[in-house]
């Protein structure tokens, strides 16, 4: 599994997607530097959203250019002949394929944390007095959670790509379940108020309900606005929004792994 | 080393509402340790799926595929695509890792499966700048680099020009020499034939003919003789069983060697005389072409 974990580590790193998505980044965090300086008050939250944005954002876009591509590379390519035919058990295939993307983004993420955190260095040397309530460790809390967010959206990807060989349909899937995950608890406030109780039949609320506890809460990983002000979260909730991240993805990679055990490679 | 029985294996037709195609029928194969093993046929004859199935990535309808405990295996994909933004020594170290090869032992072993290849320079260069015989070769190259007991190998020889045939050719048999067993497919027909100590020939998902080293000698005792060309002698040997052949100022007939006597015989009672008796190599190829052509008409 770990030479699996390094190969598919070697295939990240070596892309030239990656390469352009960094550039990217790079770019959004260059005009972090440069629109900061347009704004008259909260120029530090206001610096802080864009720098961590841009590392959301190039997160989103590797998922969407390279994990998708993974399995479904292997597949088309045959490619996945040559991996089964050692040692390695569908289990092993499917866990090693996930750590070495894993391991992907853990560099990508390093390096974007360090060069938007240079960038908030010289903005905080130029405005020091709008970066009051500004803390590095907050500021490491949102892109650790972002990480988590990452990791269970990209154990979807992984899911949806044994399940289908079409790249375009798993961006498809996993764009859905995001934007479902992303928007459901603010689906569930509303439906909680008085004038949200008559909005959608009962049925309609049955499903909602079901899609609740199926899909991922990622707004539940986005600390963004809270750290943005400096604060930080308590170790419960800590491991709490952790603990759920890593158990979401370790259950769907199970379920990936089972489907993947029956799936016949013609 | 590897026992194959009575295998069945259907698929999906890409039809809509048209029945389960058929790939395998009551397929046994039976590869024997330190035997070179071929299976021949025509496109879709079912050879690469009967491999697919030895190595777990398709499960049969019925039948039961033994292959013996604690062996290492070497695998050759038919048209083989690797990760091509490895270099050779990474896909060597891959296959290498994946069977517990240390990196001690492992420098020694990628220089001797390298050299087996005529890889030697292309160690550290990408495999995406790699045409399709040296793909070929590296893939052959990560089969045995872990220097497996069993090589199963999907079309070994195709993209190769006719010095790398050659290399294959006599890595195949140093392997066999060293005890290793080979199973391949192969369309190669001449190189089945010089390399096998078994061939199974398979048409439409079924084995038709299987043939031991022994059986692809016998198979090469059929006898051709030669007569001065005469019309006696022509209207002669019209006979369907016989193959007759005008050359010159000679006839030229091919018969089965239990024929020999016979038509010597014959040759004599109608006066005509022989001007000599060589034995004719039926080709394994003749065979095959006999067996499709046999199919093709029932």
């Amino acid at each position: 599994m770990m030479a699996l974990m390094r190969v598919t580590f070697l295939e990240g790193v070596r892309s030239r997607i990656l390469y352009g998505i960094f550039l990217f980044a790079l770019f959004v965090v260059f005009l972090s530097i440069v629109f900061a300086n347009f704004f008259m008050q909260d120029l530090g939250k206001v610096a802080f959203d864009f720098n961590i944005s841009a590392i959301t954002l190039a997160g989103l876009l590797i998922s969407a250019s390279l994990s998708v591509n993974l399995i479904a590379k292997d597949l088309d390519k045959k490619t996945i002949y040559f991996v089964l035919s050692r040692p390695i058990s569908r289990m092993q295939y499917i866990f090693g394929k996930y750590l070495g993307l894993l391991a992907v983004f853990l560099f990508a993420y390093l390096v974007l944390t360090l060069v938007s955190g240079l960038a908030l260095v010289l903005l905080k040397n130029l405005h020091a007095n709008y970066f009051d309530s500004f803390s590095w460790l907050a500021y490491l809390q949102a892109v650790y959670f972002d990480f988590i967010k990452i990791m269970v959206l990209n154990a979807i990807i992984v899911l949806f790509g044994v399940i289908t060989t079409s790249s375009f349909v798993n961006l498809l899937f996993t764009v859905s379940i995001y934007i479902m995950g992303q928007s459901i608890s603010d689906v569930i406030n509303f439906l909680s108020l008085e004038r949200g109780q008559d909005a959608v039949t009962p049925a309609i609320k049955g499903v909602i309900a079901g899609v609740k506890y199926l899909v991922p809460n990622f707004e539940a990983f986005d600390f963004k606005v809270i750290s943005a002000h400096g604060q930080l979260i308590g170790w419960g909730d800590f491991f709490l929004f952790t603990g759920y991240g890593v158990v979401y993805a370790l259950l769907v990679l199970c379920l990936a792994a089972l489907i993947f055990q029956r799936r016949e490679l013609l | 080393m590897i026992q194959v029985e009575n295998l069945y294996k259907s698929a999906k037709s890409k039809k809509l509402l048209a029945k389960r195609k058929q790939i395998l029928r009551d397929v046994s194969i039976h590869a024997p340790a330190g035997k070179i093993v071929a299976i021949i046929g025509q496109n879709g004859a079912g050879k690469s799926t009967i491999i697919k199935t030895i190595l777990g990535f398709i499960c049969p309808d019925s039948g039961t595929v033994g292959v013996q405990d604690g062996i290492s295996l070497g695998y050759l994909p038919e048209n083989p695509y690797y990760y091509d933004y490895l270099t050779l020594r990474e896909l060597l170290w891959f296959s290498a890792s994946s069977f517990g090869v240390k990196r001690n032992d492992f420098i020694e072993k990628a220089r001797a499966a390298v050299e087996k290849v005529g890889m030697q320079a292309e160690l550290e260069n990408r495999l995406r700048a790699f045409s399709k015989g040296m793909n070929q070769r590296a893939g052959i190259a990560a089969a045995i680099v872990h220097d497996p007991d069993l090589l199963i190998l999907d079309e070994p020889m195709s993209g190769l020009d006719p010095v790398g045939r050659r290399m294959v050719f006599d890595l195949m048999n140093e392997l066999r020499d060293r005890g290793r067993t080979i199973l391949f497919c192969s369309h190669i027909l001449s190189d089945v034939e010089r390399l096998c100590d078994e061939v199974y020939i398979m048409h439409q998902g079924r084995i038709r003919r299987h043939l031991t080293r022994e059986d692809l000698a016998l198979t090469q005792k059929n006898v051709e003789i030669i007569v001065p060309y005469s019309d006696k002698a022509a209207d002669l040997l019209t006979e369907p069983s016989y193959k007759a052949k005008r050359f010159a100022n000679s006839l030229s007939v091919q018969a089965d060697a239990s024929q020999l006597n016979t038509l010597l015989d014959h040759l004599h009672n109608h006066n005509i005389p022989v001007e000599g008796v060589q034995s004719a190599a039926v080709s394994l190829e003749q065979v095959f072409n006999q067996i499709v052509t046999e199919e093709d008409v029932t």
